[in-house]
């Protein structure tokens, strides 16, 4: 299990994170907190040092445990040389930076408020656990084995650098450049997951191995341009690419040592290592390189320019941080060995000085209180070692010998003028190439210009500072060091040549021969270094004109205002979709209409045109009857629309309803009939009572609101629209359907000597689909319930009780019907007679509804009916009284209870749930003939109970509210 | 009626029995032991997920002729209902004291829309599956509405139930054509008649067209979305959490079973539809939540987008290979969503301490100060809803965003990818609020929804880490189904 060895160095980091809290609780002081954490880091690197020594020849570890196996996802590690190169740079600097952070913060914050804490410790914990996490997110990424582990650990390094950006939260730019930086490479990193998902379908598996042995496969695919620019998208985010670089600069708020961890040796660098990785798979097309090259280059040309612009250190180095992203990517797109020779020169170089650098920074910011060119100067005898330091890796960075930065450059130069280039390139990459290095060499000379040699700006106010301890110098100085050891030794490292040889091998996909010799002759590259470093030290020399027309004319080339754009117009965009959601539900059933046709006619909701001409026009049976009711409800329909009252578009839905009816019982489907007369007549009052609960002025300005003429254009437009639809539907289902149904023949045949009804209707509802039933009267049920709920709170004042009691002590009156209105004697005395005669009617249709048309369902409603009459002709508060017996809420609990245990009986009785059961014959009743007491008449029972309750409870609730106020 | 009938529909049944005791136990309740009612319920449901998980290891089984199933998916499906139910009882407990809603119905109710879930779930017939449909709905209507002094809330009923009722109306005549086109309801016997060639296709497509406007209309989907805003910020925050997540995954739970098991024939026609209605979904929910200032709208123009990523899984419905996965996908995307749903509406209540007041995402500001636990639980559900590691979300993403591919569907996997982007903005702007700002929040602290919020957190972090028992759960869930 060698490859296993691959989880320590992350181990190790995550055991960083419970030790920073026990740090914590242990009060040590910032800079000893620094030390010790730093070997976590340090331990990490030489683990991963020892794993690289294991590879066998050539060959990577593979570490893998399986994560969702039916995916074929795996959480898998992987190292070779590239990985190995970046994994050590992230853990040899990380550990140097965790040792920085301790001594940054040890005064930085002396005075923080911690009264009210209960530990006293200034450790700056959250920065430490910040800063570890962050480099647990980096590592994963260079070792995950697989597109899917590199994601997730890709998104958090967007997240823990999120934190660490916006650590001084309090300052509104930190938190923007937080966010800044958070959307896009976040952002960018989600494009880069549909990416991977591409090549995965492809290859079929994530892993680095698959991936790359699939590349005839990826390149070749129709899909290739689609998934290239997923992928490129998200590591150009990643790394800062024009004009994706806007983040990078405002990421600059972070505390100096993040910016130094991860806008030097890390971050930035996930997306080289993404496309260092990927190019054996994806490089080598035409698409790859030309992308590549021009991206890489414009970066490279703009981060040179607009470095040479500030005045504030860090943004200075960050923007000579983009120009040389733009470097790496420029020679990623090449497929030449000498390019990815110079890639992981590049790599190892940048990150050396650039770490310093941005160190060094730090150290003059917390020494002297400022990072600003304008106010530093003449720091040289204050501060020598840092003078020194910074000396070594600004020559480093402006590429001059004799240090790593210059053989760095060669090497760029030499793949730049390399001869294998097509047209145009070869040209403008040498050409980029030499003024980019000019205007970084130029900007190396006036950083330690600036701050160390030239006399102060404001000799009023020199800067004061010293050399800090050496354990805040010694993080620096080592880097700096290094890129100045491996240009002077005299005999070449081995190990590191081949180390690099081996990382760019993985990179390029064929050998790679590195060698670390400064001195290569005198050839093309070293007369161009030459013409670069000429113009760069005449910048230098007209630095002050150069800079001031810097400052004055040249445009700042920011893309912010794109970034802001975007962010606002997708702020007009969503404002201006948010306008079509004002609460109205006439625009939402309007746009629920439209939408509804429109997506008929996607479906191609067209009736065949072939059967237009020859419509079955059955009109044998259209007699006057069927004529009539049809044209009333033609005109019944029309009129909702038309009528400018609501009482009477609710008549006039009442009579469509009626009319429908009068065809299904000409059909004849009587009990389907018998129910829709009662339903709608109960609909209809239970909707007149609605009305009347809302205040007459309301109905009236609603009324008027409603009708407008545009309103009523739209209104007739919608409804004339959606009505063709729907006859259109109809016709096609009429002409189409199947003459014969699959179900009727067997209800007919099975309905008698299976549950003894000879009315079919009655057998289904019962007990063919008793269940649904039972499901159905719970619905009706509880619609009840939710009426008495909205009502019975809504119409009690706080503190009124009007229960039973009260309601029987009030004394009697004339009775007012509904409106308030008088209503005559010979209604109530009608009213007197119906309600018992409902009983009666009701009784009878659930004794028979078995063989006969009705049920219990029509007779619960034809009680309620003869009740609402009542509720209508005396009021609410006469009928409360008289009608004092009526117990809604019992109603339905009884019902529903009944109907329960009727199906459960039928198990207690040994005939299964639901079974029909027949007691009278069981019991030997004497019974009326063609009555029979079975399961299914209490069924029946049952469900007239429930509906009556419910619909009492709806009419009682709707009925009392008007009344309140009248009284 | 057998046993096995019965036992099919045992859970459902024992829901619904005990939620009519429950109702009838308000009656004889004395106001001051009313919370007694919410112990009672989350015991009903648990009981009845005891029974569902006991039932999980059998095997697929109709009932009443075939009009109800128990198969893997109404197993996975009854088991998220009734943690939707619990998670659902746990946050209205003391919310519901607060805002003074805390009336006998209300828990009832609630078991009577998760019966309907469940009922959804399980309906292998169309009939049933209005019926469900209307059972799990009418619940909510109601409660949507419960706060009655609030005009919103019963605004937010109204609306509700008005449109609701015009989308039913959409089910009940698209059922009626796929009865006329098929001569059945039943969805086994439909599939039957289309491979039998004696079905209407052109009316079973325009049938199965008025179908997808009903759920179209249950689960969010743009252009049948425009009640939800209104809806969830009018309704009591406690029913809007349970609605988020328990009506779309019934809703969802119908479309899967209805147009995954028996409309394949017709995806031809359908797949693209889908695809268009997910991608519009994507498109507009995400970019209006990048405008919404209100917590609760932009949670709730979030859910509508999240619909949109759940609508992608039947996109890719002509490919055998990718239809079942995509199932897959779509269920386990569904936990997801869940959780982080209900975490993030809970994180809502935690914060809405005045009522009376809107919820806007500045009142996040300090949050990380004041309740780091509850910032950090926050921050996983924003997540977790991106699609971000290392959360569930992700999971869900990678499955869905895979059966797209596999679909052949790219330029909807694109839209997906890049729509995603956009929601991090909003989404992430609550954890920057949350972490970066100075503020004070008012934060309620109640055992229970800390309770719930924290499980949700943790659940969804620890699952997307070792997610294989869940994944072959939904697989396994769905190889019965086809």
């Amino acid at each position: 299990m060698t490859e296993s060895i691959l989880l320590l160095p992350l181990l190790l980091i995550v055991l960083g994170l419970p030790v920073v809290f026990l740090l914590r609780r242990m009060g040590l002081t910032n800079p000893k907190a620094g030390w010790l954490l730093s070997t976590f880091p340090l331990a990490a690197f030489f683990i991963l040092l020892y794993a690289y020594t294991l590879l066998p020849h050539g060959k990577p570890l593979f570490f893998r445990l399986p994560w969702i196996p039916s995916l074929g996802l795996n959480f898998s590690l992987y190292l070779d040389g590239l990985a190995a190169l970046f994994g050590l740079i992230i853990t040899g600097i990380g550990a140097l930076v965790v040792l920085y952070t301790g001594y940054y913060f040890d005064d930085a914050h002396p005075t923080r408020p911690t009264s009210g804490e209960t530990h006293k410790s200034s450790l700056e914990v959250r920065f430490f656990a910040y800063i570890l996490l962050f480099m647990l997110a980096m590592l994963g990424v260079v070792l995950a084995g697989d597109f899917i582990t590199m994601f997730i650990f890709w998104e958090g390094t967007s997240i823990s650098s999120f934190l660490l950006i916006g650590y001084k939260y309090k300052d509104e730019a930190a938190r923007k450049g937080a966010f800044k930086s958070l959307f896009i490479t976040g952002g960018g990193g989600i494009a880069l997951l549909a990416g991977c998902l591409f090549v995965i379908h492809l290859t079929g598996s994530a892993d680095w191995n698959t991936v790359i042995a699939g590349r005839e496969l990826l390149t070749n695919s129709p899909l290739y341009p689609a998934f290239f620019t997923l992928i490129v998208f998200g590591a150009f985010t990643k790394s800062a690419q024009f004009p994706a670089h806007i983040w990078l600069p405002e990421a600059m708020s972070a505390p100096t040592p993040a910016s130094a961890f991860l806008h030097s040796a890390t971050m930035v660098k996930a997306g080289i290592y993404l496309l260092a990785r990927l190019n054996p798979a994806l490089g080598g097309t035409d698409l790859w390189f030309w992308v590549l090259s021009g991206f890489g280059l414009i970066t490279m040309l703009a981060g040179a320019y607009l470095g040479s612009k500030q005045n504030d250190l860090k943004p200075l180095l960050a923007y000579s941080t983009v120009s040389q992203l733009g470097v790496l990517v420029a020679l990623i797109a090449q497929q030449s060995e000498i390019a990815f020779k110079a890639l992981v020169i590049s790599i190892l170089a940048h990150a050396l000085y650039k770490s310093a650098l941005f160190m060094a920074a730090g150290i003059i910011d917390h020494e002297t209180g400022t990072r600003d060119l304008r106010q530093l100067g003449g720091l040289r005898k204050q501060m020598p070692i840092l003078f020194a330091i910074t000396s070594i890796a600004a020559l480093s960075m402006a590429g001059l010998p004799p240090l790593f930065g210059f053989l760095a450059k060669e090497t760029l130069l030499a793949s730049a003028t390399h001869p294998g280039l097509p047209p145009i390139i070869d040209s403008l990459f040498p050409l980029t190439t030499v003024l980019a290095g000019a205007l970084i060499l130029f900007q190396a000379a006036i950083l330690v210009w600036g701050v160390f040699l030239a006399p102060p700006a404001d000799p009023k106010h020199p800067p004061h500072g010293h050399d800090p301890r050496p354990g805040f110098w010694l993080p620096p100085a080592i880097p700096a060091l290094l890129s100045l050891l491996i240009g002077i030794t005299p005999i070449e490292p081995a190990f590191l040549a081949n180390f690099l040889a081996d990382s760019a091998k993985a990179a390029y996909g064929a050998k790679v021969k590195v060698s670390l010799a400064l001195w290569t002759g005198i050839n093309v590259p070293l007369l161009l270094s030459i013409v670069a470093v000429s113009l760069g030290a005449a910048l230098f020399w007209q630095r002050n004109r150069l800079r001031a027309a810097l400052m004055t004319f040249l445009p700042d080339l920011t893309v912010n205002r794109l970034y802001d754009w975007t962010l606002r117009g997708l702020d007009w965009l969503a404002k201006t979709a948010t306008h079509l959601q004002g609460g109205q539900v006439r625009v939402y059933l309007r746009v629920i209409a439209i939408s509804a046709v429109s997506l008929y006619l996607l479906l191609g909701g067209f009736p065949p045109l072939s059967l237009l001409p020859s419509p079955q026009w059955n009109l044998h049976g259209l007699n006057g009857l069927r004529a009539f009711s049809l044209v009333i409800m033609a005109v019944a329909a029309l009129s909702t629309i038309f009528l400018r009252r609501d009482l009477f578009s609710v008549l006039a839905l009442g009579v469509v309803g009626l009319s429908v009816a009068v065809w299904m019982a000409l059909e004849p489907a009587p009990d389907v009939a018998l129910v829709q007369v009662v339903v709608d007549i109960l609909t209809t009052v239970i909707l007149i009572l609605g009305l009347n609960a809302i205040p007459r002025k309301q109905r009236d300005r609603a009324n008027e609101l409603l009708h407008s003429r545009r309103g009523m254009t739209r209104d007739w437009f919608v409804a004339g629209i959606f009505g063709l639809a729907v006859a259109l539907t109809t016709f096609t289902a009429l002409e189409l359907r199947p003459r014969e149904s699959l179900v009727s023949p067997y209800y007919a045949e099975n309905a008698k000597p299976m549950t003894g009804a000879k009315d079919i209707v009655g057998a289904i509802v019962v007990d063919f689909r008793g269940s649904d039933t039972l499901i159905e009267i719970m619905v009706f049920g509880m619609a009840g319930v939710a009426i008495y709920t909205l009502f019975h709170f809504g119409a009690r004042k706080p503190g009124e009780a009007s229960t039973q009691e009260t309601l029987q002590t009030l004394p009697a009156r004339m009775p007012r019907g509904i409106y308030a209105l008088p209503t005559s004697p010979l209604l109530h005395t009608l009213a007197y007679v119906m309600l018992p005669l409902a009983f009666l009617l009701g009784a009878t249709h659930m004794m028979y509804g078995h063989d006969q048309p009705g049920d219990g369902f029509t007779a619960g409603v034809i009680i309620s009916l003869a009740i609402a009459m009542w509720y209508i002709v005396f009021g609410y508060q006469e009928t409360r009284r008289k009608l004092t017996w009526l117990n809604r809420n019992n109603l339905v609990a009884t019902g529903l209870t009944l109907a329960l245990l009727n199906a459960l009986l039928g198990v207690a009785l040994g005939e299964g749930f639901f079974a029909p059961v027949n007691y009278g014959d069981r019991l030997s009743l004497p019974l009326p003939p063609g009555f029979s007491l079975s399961s299914a008449f209490l069924f029946e029972v049952a469900i007239c109970l429930t509906v009556m309750g419910a619909a009492t409870l709806m009419i009682d609730n709707l009925g009392r509210i008007r009344e309140d106020e009248n009284a | 009626m057998t046993i096995t009938d019965f036992s099919v529909i045992l859970p459902v049944t024992l829901l619904t029995a005990w939620a009519s005791i429950l109702l009838l136990a308000e009656l004889f309740l004395p106001r001051a032991q009313r919370p007694f009612l919410a112990l009672l319920a989350a015991l009903g449901l648990a009981l009845t997920l005891g029974i569902s998980l006991a039932q999980s290891a059998q095997e697929f089984a109709p009932g009443f002729g075939g009009m109800v199933v128990r198969d893997g998916f109404s197993n996975f499906l009854n088991v998220l209902f009734l943690l939707t139910g619990l998670f659902g009882v746990a946050l209205s407990y003391r919310y519901n004291q607060r805002a003074q809603i805390e009336r006998g119905e209300y828990y009832p109710l609630l078991l009577f829309s998760v019966a309907g879930m469940m009922l959804m779930g399980q309906a292998a017939d169309l009939i049933v599956v209005f019926l469900a449909l209307e059972l799990l709905s009418f619940p909510l209507y109601i409660l949507s509405a419960f706060a009655y002094p609030r005009p919103q809330s019963e605004e937010a009923g109204l609306k509700y139930f008005l449109l609701g009722a015009f989308a039913s109306g959409f089910v009940v005549y698209g059922i009626a054509l796929t009865f006329g086109a098929s001569g059945s309801t039943d969805l086994a016997r439909i599939v039957a008649s289309v491979a039998a060639g004696s079905a209407n296709l052109p009316l079973l497509t325009a049938g199965a067209g008025l179908l997808l406007v009903g759920f179209g209309f249950k689960v969010a989907a743009v252009p049948f979305h425009m009640w939800t805003p209104d809806v969830y910020q009018g309704a009591p925050t406690s029913v809007t959490a349970f609605m988020a997540a328990g009506a779309k995954t019934a809703g969802f739970a119908a479309l899967l079973r209805v147009f995954g098991a028996a409309f394949p024939a017709l995806a031809a026609d359908l797949s693209p539809l889908m695809a268009i209605l997910a991608a519009v979904t994507m498109l507009f929910g995400n970019l209006i939540a990048v405008a919404q200032t209100d917590m609760k709208r932009m949670l709730a123009y979030s859910s509508i987008a999240q619909a949109g990523y759940l609508l992608m899984a039947f996109a890719p419905f002509e490919i055998e290979a990718a239809r079942t996965m995509a199932v897959a996908g779509a269920l386990f995307y569904l936990l997801a969503y869940t959780l982080a749903s209900f975490g993030s509406w809970g994180v809502v209540i935690a914060l809405e301490k005045d009522l009376d007041r809107h919820l806007s995402i500045g009142d996040f500001a300090g949050l990380a100060r004041r309740s780091p636990w509850l910032a950090a639980a926050m921050t996983v559900f924003m997540l977790s809803l991106t699609g971000l590691p290392p959360t569930l979300g992700l999971v869900g993403k990678i499955y869905l965003f895979r059966a797209v591919i596999e679909g052949g569907m790219v330029w909807l996997a694109v839209i997906g990818a890049l729509t995603s982007v956009v929601s991090a903005f909003y989404y992430l702007r609550i954890v920057v609020n949350m972490f970066m700002r100075e503020g004070e929040p008012a934060v309620e602290r109640e055992w229970w929804l800390e309770f719930a919020i924290g499980a949700a957190a943790v659940v969804t972090v620890v699952v997307s880490l070792w997610p294989f028992p869940l994944f072959e759960w939904a697989e396994w869930a769905v190889m019965k189904l086809f």
